[in-house]
């Protein structure tokens, strides 16, 4: 093969290859391909394996490594391909956005994917109009994108692209059994099992006319197994699955994503049969199914970190895998081996994760992962903590080992993207090359923001249409930025979590950091409890209705149900706080819907006929301050800044919403409290507080930043939550999350006086997606934010109070003046209630 | 720090075995090995030991007397409806000393146990069972009726009640234990032949028992475990209060209560289990008398016990 290759080179070198690449052999192989024959494609590309620019041919040259499932090798090179097309307004350029659109799916890639999927089938409509093979190909594969997220849709565009094949062809076609199959999926997604059944036997009977078995009928097998199963139906899901890895061997062998993903799967009906042992050997079969070639026999032994196909398909199996370890060493072996063996295939699944999320583009996606990602994490943890019980000398490794991956699993995207905030600084940019990133981060968090309103759908199309473009040329400026400065690309990448010695050095004494972690598949809580000398996890099942409680809190305290507030305050309090925490300070990390209560009001004691005045909250033996992950714990050090700077900014009046009269006295009082401690403040209140005008601002410059407005939350779009600002001429007065991400701060302090400030989406493996977070990422060292709709009066006073205990407290925290001024409202006779004063809370110290 | 703590525990109890001491020990009537009052339970809340077991056990037992008393015993348990548990254990016992040796068919002991309260961190079993004597207390040797250490049954009936919690690293059983019945216990010191008149000091050493019916017992056992992966090791108090009297049948044909008959005996133990996986495991138990009753005609005193088990899982 080598000596071939050679002599190919040799022949085009001097001119006398007798081969060119031309459109009919394109044709001829693409046929060859859509048909499934990998291996005669394979022999027909051979020959011009040494040519290297001609875009028709990478095209090809990518469609095989994608039908091969080698992903990354057909994203290069249909890159490649599209750079080098000179006419942009032809099929086969059409062809290519959309093959890559496929193998950004198979990479998780999805927004992405969708973006070169609507691009294709625009070009194809202006090609050869909507009743042509290719845009009804366009339109199955858009369907297939939305598979997953979308189902419904996916199902409106596989119908348009059956009804466009079957005004084309015969019932026999191919196409037509794709279509079906594609369908039939959907139908089993949705649970309607005899629909789907129908659809995967009309696919087959269409590749039985065809005479030939492929892939295709492999992968309907597949799928006809897995309806099968979930019907209950075993001995036809067993042999559904056997036909459909006899005809992967005969087809494709014994390598292939397909076969590990089909493999994992037969593994998964063993282990409903209970053979945990017979289930291990399967899965083990599917991870050297992900690889070129086999990488160890030993069932124990995890796959290498690279090489491998299909890293979601590797996934996968690793954690099938994982949890069968477990299984089997809970149910039989009782040997810690097993235990050790789950952990050294998540520590794999970790870094394929990382591997992974580096590949993908957009923050969707990312968070899509991370939902995967948590998954694996439950497993390390969950075994991690059983290792730490049961090991005889290594119980702190395990424990270590076990916060390890609790911190993995949380605000991974937030921290990358602080990362490469941060890698741009350190690798000396050039200012004019960052604002022009500013530029189109700003223009994609524009038209994001357009899109999120669902806007008519050819306005959509045209924002699509643009939002492509831009990612396009955001993608190509970060590539440009990794090649040119290296330091910047080690940097970014550089995300792990502090080991539990790194945060104990950032910890004083009588100080604590208190790690949450819930395991959803066994109901279970970890608490990680870290002080400068100490750490230990406990693990706590919760009740079926534990979210009762919390809701119970917050409703409690929001519509002052004492008695409800009082049951869940302490129930809650029973479950959360770890023992032998010292009186002092505490940092919480929460996860999940735990960042949406106030710790500073659960009740240390069961208490009846208190007042509000009078019960023991945990704020009473604790300074209190949130983070996002331990990472951003230890980063979030004060700058000492010297600049004496300040922002104050009030709307007051509103178009839409009440108006906020106090915010006016609380800038006033504020104003004068830090011009009485040599502070110079800006201080833009009624008109003055236009959007504009903030954006203008050297926003870095200021230690306090203090904005008394309203806030929206809008929990299902998170880019939809804003900050209400003053409208003008060129901005619309509403500041969004997107707007708020590109401000660069550098800010001591942030406080937002406004509405549900605190909250957002909350995201399995991210956490609370919303304005705090955007806060964060644009440079904010410390936020003090809220977590329900407050008293406009009581708010002012809180925050007047809170500037004036830390001008005149010399401590370098915010936990201790946020204290005091919350423990001046319990102590008044208007606001001890903790409606009023529990929902600001401190993210920082 | 915890092992530290161990190695301490360890340490205390070779130095508390090693002492010699004058006094009987390990005086159980059965009850200590039912049910909830059994030592080194399973505790697991993630791992699937399996619901029926059966179990092989060799004991040997030596008192401050002469007879060595070996036992072999069959234990089966079998869960009803994953809550509840029925034991039923039969042994075979010998026994060898100066008055001669016996072997036989022991009681049967049968128990139910019920898991009560299952929380996260302890759970807490209730047992209740019953000891069925194979024979009536009154088998001889050479012709002459044994010594209750002779004898291969205790010749009552027993009810047995008890309760356990257990946690990870304690456990915590107590247990109460009445006969019901008397034996037929006729043995005399002047019908022993095996003994010289030179010993007959020796044989007064064996406290007469008559028609005996026990005394009521009491006991509290009190166990720290250390869990590993596939082994498990404790240590352990076991004071057995005798509260009432045991009642004899007199030379004069009367029943009297006998003094000196009540009071504790105190036993440590250790031991531990290794598990070859979740069906098969052998368990190790050492016991050594720390203090006894000052009165024992019912035969149950030893001065050290040992067992080793073998179960199996299904």
């Amino acid at each position: 093969m080598h000596f071939i290759k050679q002599l190919i080179s040799t022949l085009l070198l001097l001119g006398l290859f007798p081969y060119s690449f031309t459109q009919s052999t394109y044709d001829a192989i693409r046929e060859l391909l859509k048909q499934g024959d990998l291996i005669t494609a394979e022999k027909e590309l051979l020959p011009y394996s040494p040519i290297t620019d001609n875009p028709e041919l990478l095209v090809i040259r990518g469609d095989y490594y994608l039908r091969k499932g080698r992903n990354n090798k057909a994203i290069e090179t249909f890159n490649k391909a599209l750079t080098l097309f000179n006419d942009k307004k032809n099929e086969n350029y059409a062809f290519c956005l959309n093959q890559l659109a496929i193998a950004y799916w198979n990479e998780g890639n999805n927004t992405r994917a969708l973006e070169y999927a609507f691009e294709a089938q625009a070009l194809r409509k202006k090609l050869v109009g909507s009743t042509h093979e290719s845009y009804a190909a366009s339109l199955n594969d858009i369907g297939l994108i939305y598979s997953n997220s979308n189902p419904k849709e996916a199902l409106s565009y596989y119908q348009e692209a059956l009804n466009t094949y079957y005004l084309i062809y015969d019932a026999s076609d191919n196409k037509i059994g794709q279509a079906h199959v594609n369908m039939g999926i959907i139908h089993k997604n949705l649970k309607a099992y005899g629909s789907a059944i129908d659809e995967f036997n009309q696919a087959l009977s269409v590749w039985k006319v065809k005479g030939r078995k492929s892939i295709r009928s492999a992968f309907t097998h597949r799928y006809l197994a897995e309806t099968y199963s979930e019907m209950g139906v075993k001995e036809l899901a067993t042999k559904e699955i056997k036909q459909a890895l006899a005809i992967y061997s005969n087809t494709v062998g014994k390598h292939h994503p397909d076969v590990a993903s089909t493999l994992t799967y037969s593994g998964v009906l063993k282990l409903n049969e209970e053979k945990t042992d017979s289930a291990l050997t399967i899965f083990h079969k599917a991870l050297n199914a992900n690889f070129d070639t086999n990488f160890s026999q030993n069932e124990l032994n995890p796959p290498p970190t690279n090489g491998f196909f299909n890293g979601f398909v590797l996934l996968n199996t690793l954690f099938h895998k994982a949890t069968t370890l477990e299984r089997r060493y809970n149910s039989k072996s009782l040997k810690m081996r097993d235990l050790e063996a789950v952990v050294n295939h998540i520590l794999v699944a970790d870094t394929v994760i990382d591997k992974l999320r580096r590949s993908l583009v957009k923050e969707n996606d990312k968070i899509e992962l991370g939902k995967l990602a948590i998954k694996l994490y439950e497993v390390g943890i969950r075994s991690c903590y059983q290792a730490h019980s049961v090991s005889f000398s290594r119980k702190k490794h395990f424990l270590e080992q076990a916060y390890y991956f609790a911190e993995k699993s949380k605000s991974s995207v937030l921290l990358e993207a602080i990362s490469d905030a941060k890698a741009k600084n350190f690798a000396g940019i050039p200012a004019s090359i960052l604002t022009t990133e500013d530029k189109l981060k700003a223009d994609i968090s524009f038209i994001e923001q357009k899109l999120a309103q669902k806007p008519a759908k050819e306005v959509a199309l045209a924002y699509q249409a643009e939002l492509f473009k831009l990612d396009n040329a955001y993608q190509t400026f970060t590539k440009k930025l990794e090649k040119e400065y290296p330091s910047y690309y080690q940097l970014k990448y550089k995300v792990s979590p502090p080991s539990i010695a790194e945060i104990q050095i950032s910890i004083q004494k009588k100080e604590a950091l208190i790690d949450y972690f819930i395991d959803e598949s066994s109901h279970t809580l970890y608490v990680f409890a870290i002080t400068r000398n100490n750490v230990s996890v406990v693990e706590r099942v919760l009740p079926e209705d534990f979210d009762r409680y919390i809701s119970g809190l917050r409703n409690g305290i929001s519509y002052q149900q004492q008695e409800i507030y009082q049951t869940s305050g302490y129930k809650l309090y029973q479950y959360l706080m770890p023992d032998g925490i010292s009186k002092g300070k505490i940092t919480i990390i929460p996860t999940g819907r735990l960042g949406i209560i106030p710790f500073e009001a659960l009740l240390t004691k069961k208490t009846k006929d208190k007042s509000y005045q009078e019960l023991p909250y945990l704020i009473n033996d604790f300074e209190i301050g949130y983070a996002y992950s331990s990472s951003l714990f230890i980063q979030e050090q004060l700058n000492n800044k010297t600049t004496n700077k300040a922002l104050l900014c009030a709307p007051v009046s509103f178009e839409e919403m009440a108006d906020l009269p106090g915010t006016k006295q609380e800038v006033n009082s504020i104003n004068q409290l830090l011009t009485d401690s040599s502070f110079t403040t800006t201080q833009l209140v009624s008109e003055a507080a236009q959007e504009k005008t903030i954006k203008n601002l050297n926003l870095n410059e200021y230690k306090y930043i203090h904005l008394a407005t309203h806030g929206v939350v809008n929990a299902s779009q998170p880019e939809l939550s804003k900050v209400f600002l003053v409208k003008d001429e060129s901005e619309d007065g509403e500041l969004y999350t997107g707007e708020l991400y590109n401000l660069k701060l550098n800010a001591d302090l942030v406080s937002l006086s406004a509405c549900e400030t605190g909250l957002g989406k909350i995201q399995r493996g991210e956490g609370i997606v919303g304005l705090s977070r955007s806060l964060l990422y644009a440079g904010a060292k410390n936020l003090v934010v809220s977590l329900w709709t407050v008293s406009d009066a009581s708010t002012s006073q809180l925050m007047i109070d809170l500037y004036q205990n830390i001008l005149s407290n010399s401590t370098n925290r915010y936990s201790t003046p946020l204290r005091s001024a919350k423990q001046a409202l319990i102590s008044s006779s208007d606001y001890s209630a903790p409606y009023y004063w529990a929902p600001f809370i401190l993210v920082g110290r | 720090m915890r092992q530290i703590f161990f190695y301490l525990l360890l340490t205390i109890f070779f130095i508390i075995v090693s002492t010699p001491t004058y006094s009987q020990g390990c005086s159980d009537a059965g009850f200590c090995t039912m049910g909830a009052m059994q030592p080194d339970q399973v505790y697991s809340k993630k791992k699937r030991i399996k619901l029926r077991s059966i179990g092989f056990s060799q004991y040997r037992g030596t008192t401050t007397l002469s007879p060595v008393i070996w036992v072999s015993t069959v234990d089966a348990t079998f869960a009803v409806k994953r809550k509840n548990s029925f034991q039923l254990k039969l042994p075979f016992q010998a026994v060898k000393g100066t008055l001669g040796s016996n072997a036989g068919i022991g009681d049967l002991s049968l128990s139910l146990t019920r898991n009560l309260i299952n929380t996260k961190k302890f759970s807490i079993n209730g047992s209740i069972g019953t000891k069925i004597p194979t024979n009536n207390g009154n088998s001889e040797i050479d012709g002459a009726p044994a010594h209750a250490y002779y004898q291969t049954s205790l010749g009552t009936n027993d009810l047995i009640v008890g309760a356990s919690l257990i946690s990870k690293k304690w456990l915590f059983a107590v247990g109460y234990q009445q006969a019901l019945t008397r034996n037929e216990s006729q043995f005399t010191w002047g019908q022993t032949f095996a003994v010289s008149d030179a010993d007959s000091s020796y044989i007064e050493k064996y406290e007469l028992g008559r028609n005996l019916k026990r005394g009521i017992d009491v006991m509290l056992r009190v166990e720290r475990s250390f869990r590993y992966s596939n082994f498990n090791f404790f240590v352990a108090a076991l004071p057995i209060v005798r509260i009432t009297k045991d009642k004899i049948t007199t030379k004069e044909g009367n029943r009297s209560k006998l003094d000196g008959t009540t009071g504790m005996a105190l036993s440590a133990l250790i031991g531990g289990t290794y598990h070859f996986n979740t069906n098969s495991s052998v368990k190790f138990v050492y016991g050594h008398k720390i203090t006894d009753r000052e009165v024992n005609p019912d035969g149950l005193t030893r001065d050290n016990v040992m067992s080793l088990s073998y179960y199996y899982n299904f």
